[in-house]
């Protein structure tokens, strides 16, 4: 069978209340045992917080293709009667997704949703051809329509109409004996239609074996000076709190005076308040009362360490706090009233909860009675382990086949074609009146869009050249994006279609970059010029532009994409405007530190260096508290021929001369940008304390005159030196360059930070001795193959120069060839590696699936190593 | 106005100043000052400064009268030219000086002298008292400052504009050299909030007042001639700022009224309750201290009365406490929003990087633009105001009954809670904002909507 799990009930606000925590491990648990079965996850779009969070509690469980995500166009909330038409056209949009996905079962987590939120679960009187099955939790509001339904005429309307999707549904899986017997009696329904598969405590439950001084502390902080009796305290009428307060005051004063009333649960101030009167009317006397609000691991331990967990409630629809105490090995008593009874299993330990009386008795005779204390700790541990989701599953999975064998084998298997289903689709949304206005026309053909995507497409490797697209400013990024996307266009990866995009601030969405193509003589134009792109899952976002300003304005779009389970990494080529701010103008950080951020919402990135990712996962460590070690940053090394990135050709009339003048005697050549970090001013001093001490030296400068250099720049065009032992070249061509290269005695990379040192690299590459600053990417690059020095001043690496110039005489200076580097082709495939690294996990169905814990929508999942080593630059 | 840009003020003036149509049916407020002077004046003649494409020229000869207009861009004249208007190149203010004393009845200047250095608007001012006929007009229209939007942002959008001249300087400009009469009109504020007693949203307060105004200066005359205009001068026009904040707070302070009502109307409930409940304790109490039988009977029956009086009290105490919590929230969103407002009217950099956004961005949809951007600011405020009353359905039906008179409050609202497609930029984990144009869906998606809309009009035929 294929089953389709709506997991609507996991996504609204119910996802903090019980009926979202049981759909999320029933949903596991049906994941875990579902043998030859398959399962699907069916999303709502509409209710977009929950989605990261079910997607990460199903990681390594499912493979991700098999969550699914559908759209509509909202809101739909039965709250408001304007949404009518939309809603009953999203349930259109909903039933035509479930029917696209083939489906033997349709089993949804929880019909009550919807009236304050944009749920769409479904009409009772449409009906795929598909099993649908519901999780039932309680018929609570029916029992007291008067408190819950009355009040309000659109609510109670809303209410009956799903009671009417109960109806309709073939089975409906009860958490208990007890709410399955109310929906035989309250529906009306046949026997056979209503399944008891019980229920289970969240895996985090379980005897602990306290060390003391950690149990201590709690019970210290909590003011739990002497055994405690532990109840859920929260204040909901059913919950009878009243009358246990009461029986408090009727216990003999010794048992009272040696014990403590502990009340946990999501209670706050005011909460807290009302509790405290209400007990102190009762007779409780303040300090006999704690009360309080703990971390499950927390209450995990209360419930090990209290010598009794009690249940009074008259209504409960299963009884959680029971099972999870007797979970954890506490004596628990409870009500002998609706599911209660079923969840203890033990007469001796039930009390009629309206009256009085009789719970004080019982929590008399448990408090002073240690044999029946034992016995009752004994017995509930035991029965507890009848308990479990695997066991629920099973019993669900069970009662489904029943049901399908009952039924007509229809034409399963086949799986109807997306178009017949689209079309149908389309002709019933049109149907429904008032027609939809031309706006929402807009938003529901894009939904459809979304919902449907086509079968047998290739799935595309989206690449961001926002930059290249709109700009191409000839930087230093710019190259690296121009021989990756070059490379990318003529070997994409197996399986890909590499599809160039861009973005811009002001609109949404990223759009089809036909430009960036052209200027690279790739494809042609085409026709969807600045269309925005279609995507699906098994796509997959690489963000290779350096985009500061797009990225952070496109989150919603990305977050789109991952919610969709399109995975987006990007390339990081350096953070050094967080790492020294003082070099770049003031109001880069700002940006920068959001682009990180950003990005930190995402999949992963790949650094272009083994350094830059240390120092990123450093700064993501320092700066993000709530930083995901999923987050996953590796580095793979540039590439370094210079050939595949279409190098500029051209010498000037001087070139000769000044070619020339290097022989003459030793020449040092700086590469890059005059910039303060790039340390042109430490080398000029350096050259002028050499200078000074007779020392016959050259220094060639290249790199254009960048920010906040003023000073250094009027140093350079007024310098004695100028143009006899010191030339500074704005602007040369790659073939003056590497004339350059190989004229000069040595490279000098004095930059105290960089993202990567291709210039290291590339004066390797000609033989080139090196002398750079001692930093850990230059470390990186060079290794053992270069000279280093330290300190800030001219003096320290004029010191060094010395050192060098004697070593290099003598012909024992560090010598470049063996500097590694790889080619834009290696490096983009190592890239590609990265990128495509975590694209669905192809499904398999191992052993390992099954250990994995559950958990709640809001848990992260175990870390995993952070930093995969992509290039070894060997 | 710049003369080196060649036909850039006709296109920017066809795009951000709006149709020829709809700049002629805006100046014909001014209809009714000028038509009552062609009686006093058999030699009418009206002079119009920075006539630009010529809609007032245009639409005082339809009405017979005497026009002419002068510009200084070429391409603006060309638009006369086309339609056979009289209009000259030249410089307004040399052109005023040329002319001899009493010589034109009516000078108007429609959105030039936000162009002009403050001490030309002097000039201008005075030298139009000087060849204006007695009873003679000086019209001068101008963006509306007191419209934040226009005040901030708008008002930049031409990058050619000075500074914003405030009404209450240039009504005093014109008393000061001596007008007999000044009046300002407040013009081109929409419909909807006309009338004192429409609820306004935020928004409403910073983009909702007059986003023009003019300044109307009549010169000293006798009787006669002054009575021609004095009809046109009585009538009301436009929108203030204080009147829209006033309308504001006043539906703040209701709502908050009614939350406060409500709470204390709560409260007294619980107390009642609570009364009912020791009175059935008391009775209980009584019950079981009496004789063995009798006393039995009345004790459960107590104690079934206790039993519902607690349910309600409970119930009560519930309902109280989620009151207390929304008076608590409402007033902390009332003052957000007032604190937002304030923010807004005052913060330099907001103006500064709104107009460099703008301005960086100014090919167009500038004014829808800006609007969509205050609208942005005021939605997490309002929005989640709303929304926190979409999840209390009691709250909600008490909104809407006190909505129920404010159709267009109720509108904006909803557009706050759902977001208006398209404009909206939607927070982290929030639905996807939806397309607003054929030209914002993917090629897949405009199949689909070709195939719906071909659906749908298959079901209409």
């Amino acid at each position: 069978m294929r089953i389709v799990i709506d997991m609507q009930g996991v996504q609204t606000q119910s996802r903090f209340r019980g009926i979202g925590r049981y759909g999320l491990c029933l949903a596991q648990a049906l994941v875990r045992n579902r043998g030859r079965h398959e399962v699907l996850l069916a999303l709502n779009s509409l209710l977009p917080e929950a989605i990261d969070g079910i997607r990460a509690a199903f990681d390594g469980l499912l493979p991700c293709e098999c969550i699914r995500v559908w759209y509509a166009p909202g809101p739909t909330r039965a709250a408001d009667a304007g949404n009518d038409a939309r809603r009953r056209r999203a349930e259109v949009i909903r039933e035509a997704f479930l029917a696209s996905l083939a489906p033997d079962v349709v089993h949804v987590t929880s019909v009550f949703e919807g009236f304050g939120d944009d749920a769409v679960t479904g009409a009772p009187a449409s009906r795929g051809s598909w099993i649908t099955s519901v999780s039932h939790h309680d018929l609570i509001p029916w029992h007291d329509p008067d408190r819950y339904l009355r009040p309000d005429p659109l609510r109670e309307r809303w209410y009956r109409d799903r009671l009417d999707v109960l109806r309709h549904a073939d089975l409906l899986l009860a958490n208990s004996e007890f709410t399955a017997r109310d929906a035989h009696r309250a529906l009306a329904l046949a026997e056979e239609r209503v399944v008891c598969v019980s229920a289970a405590c969240a895996p985090v439950f379980g005897p602990l074996a306290l060390a003391g001084a950690r149990a201590e502390s709690l019970v210290r902080r909590l003011g739990l000076d002497r055994p405690f009796v532990l109840a859920a305290g929260t204040i909901e009428p059913h919950k009878n709190l009243a009358r246990l307060f009461r029986a408090w005051a009727r216990l003999r004063r010794d048992v009272r005076e040696r014990h403590r009333l502990a009340l946990i649960g999501r209670n706050d101030e005011r909460h807290r308040r009302l509790l405290r009167d209400m007990a102190r009317t009762a007779g409780v006397r303040d300090e006999e009362l704690v009360l309080a609000h703990v971390s499950d691991d927390e209450l995990v331990a209360l419930y090990n360490l209290c010598a009794v967990t009690v249940l009074p409630s008259y209504d409960e629809g299963f009884g959680l706090p029971a099972l999870e105490a007797m979970t954890c090995g506490a004596a628990v008593i409870g009500a002998n009233a609706a599911s209660i009874p079923e969840v203890i299993g033990r007469e001796d330990a039930l009390f009629d909860p309206y009256d009085d009386v009789a719970i004080a008795e019982k929590l008399e005779q448990v408090l002073t009675d240690e044999v029946l204390r034992a016995s009752l700790k004994a017995s509930g541990r035991e029965r507890a382990g009848r308990f479990s989701w695997d066991a629920t599953a099973k019993r669900a999975f069970a009662a489904l086949e029943r049901v399908a064998k009952r039924r007509d084998p229809g034409p399963t298997g086949e799986r109807p074609r997306v178009g017949d289903v689209l079309s149908a689709c389309i002709d019933a949304v049109a149907g429904i009146a008032p027609a939809p206005g031309e706006r929402e026309s807009l938003a529901l053909a894009q939904a459809l869009a979304y919902s449907f995507p086509p079968r047998d497409r290739v799935p595309r490797l989206f690449v961001d050249v926002s930059e290249l697209e709109q700009r191409d400013a000839r930087t230093g990024c710019q190259r690296v994006t121009r021989s990756v996307l070059l490379e990318l266009l003529r070997n994409p990866p197996a399986g890909f279609r590499v599809e160039p995009v861009y973005a811009t601030v002001d609109s949404f969405g990223y759009r089809y970059a036909r430009r960036a193509i052209a200027r690279l003589g790739g494809r042609s134009g085409g026709d969807e010029d600045a269309v925005p792109i279609d995507f699906c899952p098994g796509d997959v976002f690489f963000g290779l532009d350096y985009q500061a300003q797009v990225v952070p304005a496109q989150r919603d779009f990305l977050l789109l994409l991952k919610r969709l389970g399109i995975p987006c990494r990007f390339l990081v080529h350096d953070i050094l405007p967080v790492l020294l701010p003082d070099y770049f103008p003031a109001g880069t950080e700002p940006g920068f530190r959001r682009w990180l951020c950003t990005l930190a919402l995402f999949d992963g990135v790949v650094c272009v260096s083994q350094a830059t990712a240390n120092a990123l996962r450093d700064w993501y460590r320092a700066h993000l508290p709530g930083f995901d070690p999923r987050f996953r940053i590796e580095w793979v090394h540039n590439g370094a021929d210079i050939e595949s990135s279409a190098p500029s050709a051209g010498l000037p009339a001087e070139a000769p001369t000044l070619l020339a003048q290097l022989d003459a005697r030793p020449s040092f050549l700086m590469v890059g940008t005059i910039e303060p970090r790039k340390g042109h001013g430490q080398a000029l001093a350096a050259f002028e304390a050499l200078w000074a001490e007779g020392v016959d030296v050259g220094l060639v400068i290249v790199g254009k005159q960048g920010w906040h250099v003023e000073a250094l720049i009027e140093r350079l065009r007024g310098h004695p030196e100028r143009n006899r032992r010191l030339y500074w070249l704005e602007g040369i061509s790659d073939e003056y360059l590497e004339k350059l290269y190989d004229a000069a005695d040595c490279l000098i990379a004095a930059s105290e930070g960089e993202g990567f040192g291709l210039p290291l690299i590339e004066a390797a590459r000609r033989g080139l001795p090196i002398l750079a600053r001692d930093i850990p990417v230059f470390r990186e690059v060079a290794g053992d193959h270069a000279a280093y020095f330290a300190g800030r001043e001219g003096t320290d690496l004029a010191a060094t120069m010395k050192d060098w110039l004697a070593q290099y005489a003598a012909g024992r200076h560090p010598k470049p060839d063996a500097v590694p580097w790889i080619s834009w082709r290696e490096s983009t495939r190592r890239l590609l590696e990265c990128v495509l690294a975590e694209r669905a996990p192809s499904p398999r169905r191992g052993a390992d699936e099954r250990a994995r814990p559950g958990g709640s929508v809001e848990a992260a999942a175990p870390a995993r190593e952070e930093i995969h080593g992509g290039a070894q630059g060997a | 106005m710049n003369d080196n840009n060649e036909g850039f003020y006709r296109a920017f003036e066809d795009r951000f100043r709006g149709s020829r149509e709809m700049i002629k049916q805006r100046l014909r407020v001014y209809l009714p000052f000028v038509t009552g002077l062609r009686e006093a004046h058999a030699d009418f003649r009206a002079l119009d400064l920075g006539c630009g494409r010529g809609e007032w020229l245009e639409l005082l000869a339809e009405q017979g009268l005497a026009v002419q207009g002068v510009d200084r861009d070429d391409g603006m004249l060309d638009a006369c030219r086309e339609r056979a208007l009289d209009a000259r190149k030249g410089d307004a203010l040399e052109f005023v000086r040329g002319l001899a004393d009493e010589s034109v009845t009516v000078v108007t200047a429609f959105h030039m002298i936000e162009h002009l250095e403050f001490d030309e608007v002097r000039a201008l001012v005075r030298e139009a008292l000087r060849v204006l006929q007695p009873g003679g007009l000086l019209i001068l229209e101008t963006p509306n400052p007191e419209n934040v939007v226009v005040g901030c942002t708008r008002f930049y959008l031409d990058p050619t504009h000075r500074r914003p001249i405030p009404p209450q300087l240039l009504s005093f400009l014109a008393e000061y050299y001596g007008y007999e009469r000044v009046k300002v009109l407040r013009l081109q504020e929409a419909a909807e909030l006309h009338g004192d007693n429409g609820g306004v949203a935020l928004l409403d307060v910073l983009g909702g007042v007059s986003p023009d105004y003019a300044v109307v200066a009549r010169k000293r005359g006798d009787e006669r001639v002054l009575a021609a205009t004095e009809a046109a001068f009585a009538a009301e026009h436009g929108v203030t700022l204080e009147s829209l904040a006033a309308r504001y707070d006043r539906v703040r302070d209701e709502r908050e009224e009614a939350l406060r009502a409500e709470l204390g109307r709560l409260a007294a409930i619980a107390g009642l309750a609570e009364e009912r409940v020791a009175r059935a304790e008391r009775r209980a109490r009584e019950a079981a201290e009496g004789r063995a039988l009798e006393a039995e009977e009345r004790a459960a029956r107590a104690e079934g009365d206790a039993r519902d009086a607690e349910a309600r009290a409970a119930r009560a105490e519930a309902a109280a406490l989620r009151a207390e919590e929304r008076a608590e929230r409402a007033e902390n969103e009332a003052r957000e929003a007032a604190a937002m407002l304030d923010a807004v009217l005052h913060s330099r950099s907001w103006r500064v990087t709104r107009l460099l956004r703008v301005l960086s961005g100014a090919s167009r949809g500038g004014y829808r633009r800006t609007r969509a951007m205050l609208a942005r600011l005021a939605r997490p405020v309002l929005g989640a105001a709303v929304r926190a009353a979409h999840a209390r359905p009691r709250l909600m039906r008490f909104a809407r009954a006190r909505l129920a008179g404010h159709p267009r409050l109720q509108a904006r609202l909803r557009g706050l809670v759902h977001g208006t497609p398209g404009e909206r930029t939607p927070a982290a984990g929030s639905p996807v904002p939806e397309p607003a144009t054929f030209a914002d869906l993917s090629p897949r998606a405009r199949k689909l909507y070709l195939q719906l809309q071909a659906a749908i009009e298959h079901r209409r035929a």
